[in-house]
């Protein structure tokens, strides 16, 4: 900004704040697309998997890093598309007058000097706060300044956002569909009474007790249910056999190659098994 | 200089309100009439009035000099007209026993010029009248006459008796800055005139500012800031009737010279120091109806230069 005129400096300010309102729309605008596909993934029970299938891993916040990229993206295309500019937050005749007073501040004839303490003058009066409410949402007669609708839509929807989500959470730790598979799992740890020893086994074997695989989820009547397979509860067994078992071979020395005329040889053959044997090497003595 | 035209602009606001309310004695309504002429004056242009006879054409350019106390003068065209009749002629004159050329000055040597009529002068009158509008002077023989500032001309035509007139070719249409229609007068505005007019005494003027002044508030009207928003809407409206359906041809670029200036002027005139979009607006309509060329169609339809620049505002 070139000139010596005094109005200038009130124009960098209000355009300082012009420029922290339109950062300050930006961030709104993402939060409010954010928390608005944070919805639909809840809705879609897209979290409620995530955080099933990648327990306790930084996946399980996967579809919230989502939400959020999304939605600074959408903050990012509402931004550009946006056609306003400083002079429109300004009263219409004042928005005139400075434009003419800013587009001429190299000039220094007399109108030109009159227009800019004219301009110097209502431009002191203006504040941060007129610069924010100039810009207003219609709704019929109602009118409402966009900065104040925005805040409210970002907390309207982030507050429906993590009630939704908390009331999801708590229908995953006690699922009602569970009861019966809890219930079976218990009964099986009582007729085997096995459940600790298998415990104590499988961890003394160096097994990571994550012997079962990963979770899975399905919705039921909008309820996600875990589908796990708890231990005892499936049929089966384990084997009690963990020790290594020792498996010798007896070598034995080899003979002297004899002739034996066939008859002798058949003759020594044990009788149940003489005829499948002989039948062998006639088979043999054919092929080749 | 400079402190001169500082006291001329601190005062511009009570002159022209003087001004207003003299005319204001003798033209009864007719405010806008009165303010585009204003602006035709301040932008040092010249403007074409077009009305009905009896409208008070030639008494508004009449008050207008008066109270601007400049030199004024009045050609009644017809079609007999010579170009010498307005420029000037040379005459043989005996000065101490031996003759010599004498120039004796035409009724355009004045600075506000009423040419009433114009339609009904010979196109070669016209060219010539024309000639001097633009290039504010007049070569006779071999030699030229500057003419004198501020100059302008205000023509005035009627768009009924048209048998034996010239209309005025497009060429020399955009000479004119302005071309301004006069209405009739309200009901109320009329009994007001025959209430001034069918006494004993009629109206009269006060000479209200000088020529000087006029100068100097010539001079101010270039410089009052317009926003460079406002330029392009200027130029995007221009460009527009080039390519507008239902127009022939569009207007040149004399014409958004012609805009910004009497948007500059008029914002002046109503006190303002920054040129605003309803200046623009307001000035669009005198700036370039005369300046538009409708098709053959358009004007079967009856579309008017007017209808279509209030389509190419709107869309601007």
């Amino acid at each position: 900004m070139d000139g010596s005129y005094e109005f200038l400096a009130d124009l960098r300010r209000l355009l300082g704040v012009y420029r922290r309102f339109e950062r300050s729309l930006y961030l709104l605008n993402t939060g409010i697309i954010a928390s608005l596909i944070y919805i639909a993934a809840l809705l879609l029970g897209i979290p409620a998997f995530f955080k099933f299938y990648w327990q306790g891993s930084v996946f399980a916040a996967a579809p919230a890093a989502v939400s959020l990229v999304l939605g600074l993206f959408g903050g990012k295309i509402l931004r550009r598309r946006s056609k306003s500019n400083f002079f429109d937050h300004l009263d219409e005749t004042l928005s005139e007058e400075t434009k003419a007073a800013y587009d001429n501040r190299d000039s220094d004839s007399v109108v030109m000097q009159s227009l800019a303490v004219d301009v110097k003058r209502r431009l002191s009066k203006v504040g941060a706060i007129d610069l924010i409410n100039s810009r207003r949402l219609n709704f019929g007669n109602k009118s409402v300044p966009i900065f104040q609708a925005k805040v409210g839509a970002v907390l309207l929807f982030f507050t429906f956002a993590v009630i939704f989500s908390h009331s999801q959470a708590g229908e995953d730790i006690s699922p009602q569909p569970f009861k019966a598979l809890t219930d079976l799992r218990d009964k099986a740890a009582d007729l085997f009474g096995e459940e600790e020893q298998l415990d104590d086994e499988s961890s003394s074997a160096g097994a990571s007790g994550d012997i079962y695989g990963k979770p899975s989820l399905a919705v039921l009547e909008e309820v996600n249910m875990e589908l796990v397979l708890y231990p005892g509860s499936a049929a089966g067994f384990r084997s009690k056999e963990t020790e290594p078992m020792d498996r010798l071979f007896t070598t034995s020395e080899g003979g002297e190659g004899v002739a034996v005329p066939t008859d002798l040889y058949i003759e020594s053959l044990p009788t149940q098994h003489r005829e499948i044997i002989k039948k062998y090497f006639e088979n043999l003595a054919t092929d080749y | 200089m400079r402190d001169d035209l500082i006291n001329i602009y601190k005062d511009a606001p009570a002159i022209f309100e003087t001004i207003k309310g003299e005319i204001g004695k003798v033209m009864v309504g007719q405010k806008s009439v009165v303010e585009q002429i204003l602006v035709g004056i301040l932008a040092g242009g010249h403007t074409l009035l077009e009305s009905n006879p009896g409208l008070g054409k030639t008494l508004l350019v009449k008050t207008i000099a008066s109270t601007t106390g400049l030199d004024f003068s009045r050609i009644q065209c017809t079609p007999d007209l010579m170009p010498a009749d307005i420029t000037g002629t040379t005459l043989i004159e005996e000065v101490e026993g031996s003759k010599v050329f004498r120039f004796e000055e035409g009724p355009i040597f004045a600075n506000i010029v009423l040419a009433d009529e114009i339609n009904r002068a010979s196109p070669r009158t016209q060219s010539a009248m024309l000639e001097a509008m633009q290039e504010k002077q007049v070569t006779v023989g071999k030699n030229t006459y500057k003419l004198d500032e501020p100059f302008f001309v205000l023509a005035t035509q009627n768009p009924i008796e048209m048998e034996g007139t010239f209309p005025l070719p497009e060429a020399q249409l955009d000479r004119f800055l302005l071309k301004v229609f006069i209405d009739y007068p309200s009901p109320e505005e009329e009994y007001e005139i025959m209430e001034r007019y069918t006494g004993h005494s009629e109206p009269r003027v006060e000479r209200v500012i000088t020529r000087r002044e006029l100068l100097s508030l010539q001079q101010l009207t270039r410089d009052v800031p317009i926003s460079d928003d406002l330029k392009r809407a200027a130029i995007k409206a221009v460009i527009s009737t080039r390519k507008w359906d239902g127009v022939e041809y569009g207007v040149s670029p004399r014409a958004s010279i012609g805009l910004i200036l009497a948007a500059k002027a008029r914002a002046l005139l109503n006190g303002r120091d920054y040129v605003s979009r309803d200046d623009l607006d307001t000035m669009a309509y005198p700036i370039l109806r005369h300046r538009i060329i409708l098709t053959f169609d358009s004007e079967r339809r009856g579309v008017t230069a007017d209808q279509v620049i209030s389509d190419i505002l709107k869309s601007i």
